[in-house]
């Protein structure tokens, strides 16, 4: 890997002083664009980044280097893209709870979601879906209601850690269905999934490409879904709009940004070339497979959503009272 | 049989020339990374994953097991060499492997952990093939109370691992636990001992602390003595292989590993890594055959069996991956990715949909652990003249390595601070005569139990009776007494003291 950051910076040296003296006139990009995911190398994020990332410097002619900044639930990361020289050569992936969770949830946050960035474009978005243990008795989301009622404070519900899509949609029916329901985090939405598996919890909230494997081999019952509409991968599975739940509305996405003050040509370029992308049909495939929507449309678009996202999220996250403590 | 038609279409579909090719340079890539401290398979899986996309999927996921398993191997390679553990998995490598390197007998140990981890190999891919169904319904009956039994068994048993003084021992225990406090709290979410440093609300990493306290701190320790008295490992290399007696001595111990790391694998969560402590405190508690090393000096057994258990359970560990479609750690989390992007849903159905994939990995394991013998025994007189480089030239390129490594890890440098910090402490460790071995198992296992712990009272409403009444865990729980028990008895207090002062 570090020959590639080797070639790589070699190759963008040179192209940048031989940009430089050459042609007074260079235009964007003439060297090495840096893309930075605020999370591990492995992950959902970094592979779709790794794709991304791929397309794009095909078709902007100039490597793209991907750089995994993990750490602090994807702060890190996000918070080096908002602190990077606005040149468009450091851009990276947006999250979802970076930008419109973190804000509220830890209070402390070193960068300004709304603020010191850019956005460029979505990429993607991704419903979760309410899946209990096949041998449960609830098999609609009225069952599980029903049940919390009776019994308030009872029922167990696992997420992959505090404040994360898992918890945040459980909250959120909690909320609306006016339920009392236990949260047990987990290190890993896989581990939470895995004590479901084995019975420990009731219930768990899991992002659609995550549970749709262990769904089709019956090892998961699905009870209803977060997303606008029926996915075309379940027909059969209700949305929480249907049962009666409409505020229970959770996608989890991410989509492309840059620091702030990145001038508008350049993020106008880049817009274009992941919307460009955003049409190959392998990478369509890939993503509908998963069960996500498929993003794209202008930069003005991503900051809307950005902006609904936060507003809605700090309600539920101040609602439900979840803070480190 | 079912099992043997069905191991005979992996191979079918496994062994050709070209996948044997990947499996090759799949296996050469994993073990140079791994032999590079810090720059562990997942970084490197990630990078080549879109070179795989052009690959037929077999020989991608071929490749990228060669990776995994030849990483693996690595870094065993440095815990012996130079005392620096790649890995989790190969902490407890470094006590008698190192030794047997200062020993000149370097090449006897990375035979040993070769051939050790090649047979536990073999031994886990067939237990993978025949029993992972039955293995699945065990992973299942380790519920959060169950897990914190057994980690409560772990850290006792890390009393056993320490071959000096037991208070330190026990400190040094109780200092890993405190280390492993730092960083964001799973169950409220709140950052401990951060000092609001963001870096630190992860925790501090596992290779920061390896490097720091064995590599560096030992580096310290090594240019604080003159020259002249410096250690000289190529005084005296003894052969490259084991000898008979060292066979000898060496299979029942690859068994014992072997049968351990099987079971435990299958536990998602460390379940390799316990392998690899367990058989090592297994082989502490066997008798010495007469005339042979005591265990912290360089016995051969302390490098075959926990090298063998954290292979077999490196094997094991594929069995949630194969029957429920969730990948116990990050490689395999790639490696379904690997899968997805070449159309095939992961999961339990792979089995039925496309047999001839499901099988033929299972066959690609056997083989990469196979290509990894081939290549890494003529590899080991290699190895080996890389001790005789002098010094002067040896420890700059460790301690450069080393900061490249755990940079590349979360591309910081904060890091490379911390290595450097942990450096001092590990020099102190020992001037101080402490084992960092039973820290790094506090430090692992301390937060892993507190999370349990946690987890299991909330899942019981706050009800302590869980631990005993769970069948399971009550079990658990009464093996650690009477380990403790024994750990206590004032005779073998005694044996202890006296095997202390004997060194």
């Amino acid at each position: 890997m570090k020959i590639s950051h080797i070639l790589a910076g070699l190759l963008s040296t040179w192209l940048a002083g031989g940009g430089a003296t050459a042609f007074a006139q260079a235009t964007y990009p003439n060297k090495v664009i840096s893309f930075i995911v605020p999370y591990g190398a492995g992950g959902g994020a970094d592979s779709r980044s790794r794709q991304m990332a791929q397309g794009m410097s095909a078709l902007l002619k100039q490597p793209i280097i991907v750089d995994n900044k993990a750490g602090a639930g994807g702060n890190i990361g996000t918070d080096f893209i908002a602190k990077a020289a606005p040149d468009g050569y450091t851009i990276g992936m947006g999250n979802f709870a970076p930008l419109s969770v973190n804000k509220t949830l830890f209070g402390n946050l070193k960068y300004d979601p709304e603020t010191d960035l850019t956005p460029i474009m979505l990429i993607e978005k991704g419903p979760l879906i309410l899946v209990v243990n096949p041998t449960s008795s609830f098999k609609s989301v009225n069952d599980i209601v029903a049940a919390a009622k009776a019994k308030p404070g009872v029922l167990t519900f696992s997420s992959g850690g505090i404040g994360g899509s898992h918890q945040l949609s459980a909250e959120l029916f909690k909320q609306s269905a006016d339920i009392d329901m236990i949260h047990v985090p987990y290190k890993s939405g896989s581990a939470g999934l895995m004590d479901l598996m084995a019975s420990n919890v009731n219930m768990m909230f899991d992002q659609m490409y995550s549970a749709m494997p262990s769904i089709k081999a019956g090892k998961l019952r699905p009870i209803a879904i977060t997303s606008d509409k029926r996915s075309p991968l379940f027909p059969d599975l209700p949305t929480f709009g249907e049962v009666g739940y409409p505020k229970v509305k959770v996608q989890n996405w991410q989509g492309l940004v840059a620091p702030k003050g990145t001038p508008k040509a350049i993020i106008d370029k880049l817009n274009a070339v992941a919307n460009e992308v955003l049409k190959d049909p392998q990478l369509r495939g890939l993503m509908l497979e998963q069960g996500n929507e498929i993003g794209g449309g202008t930069p003005e678009d991503f900051t809307a959503l950005i902006k609904a996202e936060s507003a809605k999220w700090s309600v539920v996250v101040k609602t439900a009272n979840i803070k480190p403590e | 049989m079912d099992l043997f038609s069905n191991l005979a279409l992996g191979f079918g579909a496994a062994v050709t020339p070209w996948n044997l090719i990947y499996a090759f340079i799949g296996c050469l890539l994993g073990t140079l990374i791994g032999v590079l401290p810090g720059i562990g398979p997942v970084a490197t899986i990630a990078m080549l994953l879109p070179a795989t996309y052009a690959l037929p999927p077999l020989s991608a996921l071929i490749m990228l097991a060669g990776i995994y398993y030849g990483a693996q191997y690595g870094g065993s390679t440095t815990a012996i060499l130079v005392n620096l553990p790649g890995e989790a998995s190969s902490v407890v490598t470094t006590i008698d492997g190192y030794q047997m390197a200062r020993k000149g007998r370097a090449g006897p140990a990375l035979a040993a952990a070769g051939l050790g981890s090649f047979f536990a190999g073999c031994i886990g891919t067939l237990i993978l093939a025949a029993f992972a169904p039955p293995l699945t319904e065990l992973a299942f009956k380790f519920g959060p109370a169950e897990y914190f039994s057994l980690m409560i068994l772990g850290l006792i048993g890390a009393v056993v691992l320490a071959s000096g003084s037991l208070i330190k021992a026990i400190a040094m225990i109780i200092l890993g636990l405190l280390m492993g406090l730092i960083g964001t709290d799973v169950n409220s979410g709140v950052a401990r001992f951060s000092f609001d440093i963001p870096e630190l609300t992860d925790g501090v990493g596992f290779v920061v602390i390896a490097m720091g306290i064995f590599g560096y701190g030992e580096i310290i320790s090594n240019l604080s003595l003159p020259d002249e008295e410096r250690e000289v490992f190529t005084s005296g290399v003894t052969g490259l292989f084991p000898t008979k007696e060292d066979f000898r001595n060496m299979i029942p111990a690859v068994l014992r590993g072997t049968a351990l790391g099987s079971i435990l694998g299958v536990l998602p969560g460390g379940g390799a890594l316990l392998a690899a402590f367990a058989a090592y405190t297994v082989e502490k508690k066997t008798k010495l055959r007469p005339g042979e090393v005591p265990f912290g000096q360089g016995n051969i057994r302390g490098v075959a069996a926990p090298e063998s258990a954290n292979n077999a359970g490196a094997q094991t560990s594929f069995i949630p991956l194969l029957t429920l479609g969730i990948p116990p750690n990050a490689v395999m989390a790639l490696m379904v990715g690997a899968m997805t992007i070449h159309n095939i849903q992961p999961g339990p159905q792979v089995m039925t949909s496309n047999p001839e994939l499901f099988w033929g990995l299972i066959a690609s394991m056997w083989i990469g652990n196979l290509m990894l013998i081939i290549l890494n025994l003529p590899l080991i007189g290699m190895w080996i003249k890389l001790l005789t480089v002098p010094y002067r030239f040896l420890f700059p390129a460790i301690v450069l390595f080393c900061a490249i490594g755990v940079y590349s890890t979360n591309n910081n440098s904060f890091d490379i601070w911390l290595v450097a910090a942990f450096g001092f402490i590990g020099y102190l460790f020992i001037k101080l005569g402490c084992e960092p071995q039973p820290l790094l198992l506090g430090f692992i296992l301390g937060p892993m139990m507190e999370e349990n712990l946690r987890r299991a009272l909330l899942l019981s409403r706050g009800d302590w009776t869980v631990f005993v009444t769970r069948p399971l865990s009550g079990s658990l729980l009464f093996v650690s007494l009477i380990l403790l028990g024994i750990v206590l008895l004032p005779s073998i207090k005694a044996k202890r003291e006296e095997a202390f002062v004997e060194e």
